[in-house]
């Protein structure tokens, strides 16, 4: 006789062998024992004595032992096979399964998808942009551990100060002393220059290289040929030069036939000698659109003599440390060598203890700390981790509830013989498969939104690629798992932990506490996590806007710088004299155009002189941020820009036109220097000048360079002051009444026409100028508001579904409630009543984790408390609000509930 | 039949379980026991040698096997053709007859080879 198997989609078989492996060696020895047995009491029948039969049975069936070990090494082959096949079809059974029971479910299926993709999608994108500006060297660096970019630590300033930038004697001495480098290259900061002159002239971006900063870094061309060392020779090179792709592209028609053509370079012409492979944006990752070999154009921008003066610092270097040198002997052997140089220097200032430090060429993984954005970016990583969390809280929360609300068909499966580590794969599954769903949604949520990312929140930076690419896709892979494990463990543990007697008795409508305790735990960290983020928003938003419109000196929407490259190209100080005093007359006379001034030497968001300042009976302070900077400026500059005096006057027209010797100094100075009294009448020494001039004005502090932190010591003369010594106009500033973008242009053509070989001028507001240093405070604020929205959202919506659920449940006791006289009112308090003792106390805790967690953000933070009383309190009333809504609408169904209906389901 | 003698018995053994279960389930000892009945003792084989034969077919997936009761109502594992096992079983009788019969022609066939 035997048993039929009985196959039950997702049951295991009613009566079936050896499941285990670890079964097989019982089940062939019961086998074996009752052959022999059979065997011998056969025997016995026929009248053989037991022991003969015992032994005869024995004899026959050959080695026992032996027979043993080769059934069972079938038997194990066979039962693991057939473990895998069975596994592999109840994998197919319960995703067929989840699939069938989620489609009956479409507004499960798409909440939980949403909010599992909107917190995969925040994590995918983050993760890109951090594993860019991090992680990932500077796009077609050939073996870029090896390459090292070199720092100088100064020992003796007071803030140690680590800096990459030095002058070009360094990188001779580094090439002849420093064997550990196979190669060592040279490089500026990118410049603009102008492309052509008079009408088409260009602003294009330039970096002068050395020779073999190609060939060192490994950088193949896409066309033509790299720099060499021969287009590199100290001190007059050959004007040749290698275009960036998108140069190529937009200027030289994309065609091969660029290679040998010329580009004519604030008046210099340069040959095209290659194309950089696309992509390609030094290892700064900056906008660069033409290199040239530093020789071949340093004596123009650099000075004469670039290459042996001491005290002209521009380059920044960096090395190949030779295979089977580590990097510390490199290191050694260039600080010996700078030491040494600093020492025949005899520059009292420079510091012959100073040291090198080798650092990575990532360049936001410098030593003196990561980079405003790469910090912000690290942050935002965390943030949109909580984001996350706080989706798969939900999620785990909604699949309770939907494992609740099938106890009775989970009891009947247990009751059927499931096992219960199956029905836990079984709710497993369907948690991956909306993990799965989720993340395939987020992926095309971090397509469109990395790219927002990447060109509006982060525009500095040049991106070698999409910020979407396999490394994203296995991170995304790996953080839909996880979500997958936080998401469905709980409602699968809880669905293992269903009493089968417990779950076939009772209606399913009965909820045991303990799980009414998880969820209320699980919405109480949603809750507290949302018043985190929402803070973090707040305090961002607030810290943007502290930036934004910080009183710099300079009415930033209405103030227009004009800058016109004449020197570089050839003009005299008597013509260059001549364009700015016409520029002056064409520009007042544009409708619009309320103020125009014209400042020398030193210049906001331009240059920066200190060529002298002293204050007869005083001795010199050192001030913050170095100084005085020595200013000279027309009439009317401080009323153009919008710099108030808070004391004295204006240059008069008198004293514009003539030598005379008066000056007004900056709060800076004024608190410094007279801390105590009125700088009025002061007696203060501008320049080279060795005669008094007299302070007739305070002005407030105007920014030199930085939007924050720049409260730099800056006097002002009027042009003829003896002290000014013949300066040359550095910038024109014109005050316009509105909207600058469209004066901009008007501007512009006036200006390019005052000379037939007129470089490129560049019109620019104040606020484009500032604009990349509140990119990372944008970045911020936009993000965490964005993340904290999400957060939000997902957190009322699971809410909603929390009260939707709790609310169905008791239909019956608001039936029983309102028939006996209950008031809508009364009912929806007792709904709200439930939400809101978890709101409240994620609320309190939301608040003190923000208040513990905030004071790690005080770096992203500008003039605002971290402990913002407005911004909690709002934080707070907005999760409130939230949540607020999010349950009264399932409470005012309740009401609509018959009571009659309700009672007699029971 | 000696342990020697297994591999050269192999497909026979099989075919002959295979035969054997083709009237219904039936466990180990009842194999041998009809095996040794129905042979008059000729074909001796090593109880050894079934089971292996009997687990290796069911490996293969051409039996499958189940507890239940003997006849004496003690705890035993019966086996039976699965479907595959039965075709199996038609394919290799089929063949051996043809080979069988084409051996007695051969063994007794007159000579009447051209010397």
């Amino acid at each position: 006789m035997i048993v039929r198997e009985i196959r039950i989609p997702g049951i295991r078989r009613v009566v079936r062998i050896s499941w285990s492996v670890g079964a097989v060696g019982r089940e062939i020895d019961d086998e074996i024992r009752f052959h022999l047995e059979a065997r011998t009491e056969e025997l016995m029948h026929l009248g053989v004595s037991e022991r003969d039969a015992r032994e005869r049975a024995h004899a026959e069936y050959g080695d026992v032992d032996e027979s043993r070990r080769e059934l069972a090494r079938l038997d194990r082959r066979r039962v693991g096979a057939q473990h895998r096949e069975e596994l592999l079809m109840s994998f197919a059974d319960d995703l067929r399964y989840a699939a069938r029971s989620l489609s009956r479910r479409p507004a499960l299926l798409l909440v939980t998808t949403i909010t599992l993709s909107l917190g995969i999608a925040a994590n995918a994108v983050m993760f890109g942009v951090v594993d860019q500006l991090l992680l990932r060297a500077p796009a077609h660096v050939v073996a870029p551990d090896a390459v090292k970019r070199i720092y100088y630590r100064d020992m003796q300033s007071e803030r140690a100060n680590i800096s990459p930038v030095t002058t070009y004697p360094v990188l001779t001495a580094l090439r002849t002393n420093a064997p550990a480098f196979s190669e060592l290259a040279a490089y500026s900061f990118p410049s603009q220059y102008s492309l052509g002159r008079g009408r088409d002239a260009q602003n294009v971006s330039v970096q002068l290289v050395s020779g073999n900063y190609f060939h060192l870094l490994g950088v193949r061309p896409l066309l033509g040929r790299g720099l060499t060392e021969d287009d590199d020779r100290v001190p007059d090179g050959r004007p040749v030069a290698v275009v960036s792709y998108g140069l190529w592209q937009q200027q030289l028609g994309g065609e091969a036939n660029a290679i040998g053509r010329t580009l004519s370079l604030e008046g210099k012409t340069f040959t095209v000698a290659g194309v950089a492979p696309r992509g390609f944006a030094g290892v700064d990752r900056e906008k660069i659109d033409i290199w040239l070999p530093i020789s071949a154009f340093g004596n123009e921008t650099l000075g004469r003599g670039w290459y042996n003066t001491t005290n002209n610092w521009w380059a920044q270097i960096i090395g190949r440390v030779r295979g089977g040198v580590t990097a510390d002997v490199a290191a050694a052997q260039a600080t010996a060598t700078y030491r040494g140089l600093v020492r025949e220097w005899k520059q009292p200032f420079r510091d012959s203890t100073s040291s090198i430090i080798l650092s990575s060429i990532i360049p936001t993984r410098r030593p003196n700390g990561l980079s405003r954005e790469a910090k912000v970016s690290l942050w935002l990583m965390g943030v949109s981790g909580i984001v996350l969390l706080i989706a798969c809280a939900n999620v785990a929360n909604l699949l309770i509830a939907r494992t609740l609300e099938r106890r009775r068909e989970i009891a009947v499966r247990i009751a059927l013989g499931v096992s219960r580590g199956r029905l836990v794969r079984m709710l497993l599954t369907e948690a991956a498969l909306l993990a799965f769903l989720g993340s395939v949604t987020a992926l095309g949520i971090a397509y469109a939104a990395s790219h927002v990312v990447q060109q509006i929140l982060l525009p500095n930076i040049v991106w070698s690629e999409s910020v979407l690419d396999g490394r994203v896709f296995v991170f995304t892979l790996g953080i839909a798992i996880v979500c997958m494990l936080l998401a469905g463990v709980a409602p699968a543990l809880q669905g293992m932990s269903t009493r089968v007697a417990e779950g076939l008795k009772v209606s399913s409508r009965q909820v045991a506490g303990r799980r009414g305790r998880l969820r209320f735990t699980l919405l109480l960290a949603q809750a507290a996590l949302s018043v985190m983020l929402l803070v973090g928003a707040g305090l961002t938003v607030r810290s943007l806007r502290n930036v934004a419109s910080r009183e710099v000196g300079i009415d930033r929407d209405r103030v227009l710088r004009v800058t016109m490259p004449l020197t570089r190209f050839g003009f005299d100080t008597v013509q260059i004299e001549d364009i700015y005093r016409r520029a002056v007359e064409r520009v007042r006379a544009i409708p619009g155009v309320t103020g125009v001034a014209v400042a020398r030497l030193t210049v906001p968001m331009g240059s920066a002189s200190a060529n002298g300042f002293s204050v007869p009976g005083l001795k010199r302070i050192d001030l913050p941020g170095g100084g005085p900077y020595n200013s000279a400026v027309t009439r009317g500059f401080f009323a153009t820009v919008g710099a108030s005096l808070v004391r004295g006057r204006d240059f008069t027209a008198a004293e514009e036109s003539t030598p005379a010797r008066v000056v007004i100094v900056n709060e800076a100075i004024a608190n410094a220097y007279w801390p105590n009294e009125s700088a009025l009448g002061k007696c203060v020494k501008y320049g080279g000048d060795s005669v008094c001039s007299e302070v007739i004005g305070v002005v407030r502090n105007v920014l030199q360079f930085s939007v924050i932190n720049d409260d730099r010591a800056i006097v002002y003369a009027p042009p003829q002051h003896p002290g000014v010594h013949r300066a040359l106009p550095g910038a024109m500033l014109v005050r316009v009444a509105a909207d600058p973008e469209a004066i901009v242009p008007i501007v512009r053509r006036e200006l390019q026409t005052l000379a037939p070989t007129m470089p490129f001028v560049q019109v620019k507001p104040y606020s484009e100028l500032l604009a990349p240093q509140l990119q990372p405070w944008r970045l911020a604020a936009t993000m965490f508001t964005l993340f904290g929205a999400i957060a939000l959202v997902i957190a009322a919506v699971g809410l909603y579904s929390v009260m939707a659920y709790w609310v169905s449940q008791r239909t019956q006791e608001i039936g029983v409630r309102m028939a006996l006289g209950a008031r809508r009112s009364d009912v929806v308090r007792l709904v709200a009543l439930q939400s809101s003792r978890a709101i409240v106390a994620g609320l309190a805790l939301g608040g003190i984790g923000a208040f513990v967690a905030s004071r790690w953000i005080t770096d992203m933070l500008y003039e605002t408390s971290p402990h913002d009383p407005v911004v909690y309190t709002t934080a707070a009333l907005v999760l409130a609000l939230a949540a607020t809504v999010a349950s009264i609408v399932p409470a005012r169904r309740s009401t609509a509930v018959d009571p009659a209906q309700a009672i007699r389901t029971e | 039949m000696k342990t020697d003698d297994l591999g050269l018995m192999i497909g026979t053994l099989d075919l002959l379980v295979m035969r054997t279960l083709a009237w219904g389930p039936r466990h180990g000892f009842a194999i041998a026991r009809w095996i040794r009945a129905t042979s008059d003792d000729a074909i001796v084989v090593e109880d050894r040698a079934l089971y292996l034969a009997l687990h290796r077919l069911e490996e293969r997936g051409l039996v499958e096997s189940d507890w239940g009761l003997s006849e004496n109502n003690r705890r035993a594992r019966f086996y039976q053709l699965t479907r595959a096992g039965k075709k199996q079983l038609q394919s290799r009788e089929a063949h051996w007859t043809a080979y069988v019969e084409a051996m007695f022609k051969i063994l007794r066939a007159t000579d009447s080879l051209p010397a």
